[in-house]
């Protein structure tokens, strides 16, 4: 599998906290059957001068691997970053201020969680027209998506692609996310699966799981494309076929929770 | 986003059909329209969402072409792009991207069909404000560029009644063919179109009426 969200690298944000918790994660993420993680620290964590993410960054996931190597693993850290939207996100892009996935054109993008952004559109075009592809970072967390599932399909129609979380597939950040996941799922609006690995614990990298649970609703293969072969055409940058996204037609809630 | 080409694309899997017989006969409708006038950049469209109007024009280009003329296709509708999926190619780099770059203006990002004689200009990435990209000076340069590319440039544009993109495009072209489909065109819709385009002194050149049914099978002529 390839993981294309995690908080693995230690001391830059509120992920893993020392070198000791960075390895037990990478230990966690190979024995669930990870290949490859892509380490994504907050751009808004990293705000404050210091060393700049194009050469902190880098540095720290090839140590993770040689570390990772060390300890018999054969798991690939690869470095990225999780960027916090802002107007001018183009332009640090292309200064090499804030980081891609893995070098490739993908921008891992997080909005705030409890307002939807007016200027997205604006700012999505900004990024294609600047070259980069999309991937939203867990749409399911975010209160506007709970409320109005429906503001994904028009990202979607524009190319963007979303990325769940497995933590929320399983239900452990609420009856809500998991219910909003599924549902984004089922209506091709979500395309890949990823930890957002902070710990060993929670939200932790083990990926297998939640990929299991995707298996269990929609089939072996829809959760195959959502580990493996989505994330590596994104980090390939190579095209990528997805199906068309349809509205999300919300049912009352049931009355009788057991019908 | 590729994929294989569309089957809807009549007049080059069934030339010999009435259907492409039809498109034929718009070409030649066309042409001697043109003769009381230049009509090198024509604007396809429709009056709502439902007409088929891409497919329609996708056919008449393919047509044309058939004909021996240099065509380029501009899909200037930017809501809901649909001639990077007729013809099997990638949506970007395209028309947003050349009115937002200056250097593209003089040779904008065309992309081969397949066709002899036909390309395309995709839409590019989709911008928020797409009939104020429509109205720039950019676009005015962009179209007098393609109609030194190509002898004709077909631009197909979101439907009038709903957003003034056509409106927009018609104004500055040479004329607009409305695309109208049988027993889904409401009469209304019509109407308002063709009052749309008159307003900002569009030139109407024709309609072209989809999905009618066929009276008779001329194969045998």
């Amino acid at each position: 599998m390839i993981d294309l969200h995690s908080h693995v690298l230690p001391g830059l944000d509120d992920g893993a906290q020392d070198w000791e918790m960075a390895l037990e994660m990478m230990v966690m993420a190979e024995e669930a059957g990870t290949e490859i993680l892509v380490a994504t620290p907050h751009t808004h964590d990293m705000w404050h001068g210091g060393e700049p993410c194009s050469e902190v960054i880098p540095t720290l996931a090839h140590e993770a691997t040689l570390r990772a190597r060390r300890a018999g693993l054969s798991l690939q850290v690869l470095p990225g970053q999780e960027c916090y939207i802002d107007d001018a996100l183009p332009q640090q892009l292309n200064e090499g201020k804030w980081l891609t996935l893995g070098n490739s054109k993908t921008v891992l993008l997080e909005l705030g969680w409890s307002h939807w952004p007016p200027f997205i559109d604006k700012l999505v075009f900004d990024l294609q027209l600047a070259g980069y592809r999309i991937l939203l970072a867990h749409p399911e967390r975010y209160r506007a998506v709970l409320d109005d599932p429906n503001l994904i399909v028009g990202l979607v129609e524009r190319g963007v692609l979303t990325q769940v979380t497995s933590a929320s597939i399983l239900g452990k950040f609420g009856e809500s996310a998991q219910e909003t996941a599924r549902a984004l799922l089922e209506h091709n609006l979500a395309h890949v699966l990823s930890s957002d690995a902070h710990t060993t614990r929670g939200r932790n990298p083990k990926l297998s799981t939640a990929r299991e649970q995707v298996a269990d609703w929609f089939g072996e293969e829809f959760a195959r494309k959502l580990v493996l072969d989505t994330p590596r055409a994104l980090l390939n940058d190579e095209p990528i076929t997805l199906p068309e996204p349809r509205s999300i037609v919300r049912t009352r809630k049931k009355v009788f929770g057991i019908f | 986003m590729a994929t294989s080409q569309s089957v809807n694309l009549v007049t080059l899997t069934d030339p010999q059909s009435a259907v492409s017989e039809a498109y034929r006969t718009l070409r030649t409708n066309l042409e001697f329209t043109a003769l009381a006038g230049e009509l090198r950049a024509l604007v396809v469209t429709n009056p709502a969402a439902t007409e088929g109007k891409s497919t329609a024009l996708a056919n008449l280009a393919v047509t044309m072409a058939q004909g021996g003329r240099s065509i380029i296709i501009v899909d200037a509708d930017m809501r809901r792009p649909a001639q990077h999926t007729i013809f099997g190619v990638a949506d970007s780099p395209g028309l947003s991207n050349a009115l937002l770059d200056e250097t593209l203006i003089l040779n904008p990002p065309l992309v081969e069909t397949g066709v002899a004689g036909l390309r395309l200009l995709p839409a590019g990435p989709r911008p928020p404000n797409p009939a104020e990209l429509l109205g720039s000076p950019r676009m005015a340069q962009l179209i007098e560029s393609l109609k030194q590319k190509a002898e004709i440039v077909l631009f197909d544009a979101p439907p009038v009644v709903l957003v003034t993109d056509a409106a927009i495009l018609g104004a500055r072209t040479d004329g607009v063919l409305l695309v109208l489909q049988a027993g889904k065109t409401k009469r209304e819709h019509a109407a308002r179109a063709r009052a749309l385009l008159e307003q900002v002194g569009a030139r109407i050149v024709g309609t072209a009426l989809t999905n009618a049914r066929a009276v008779s099978d001329l194969s045998g002529y």
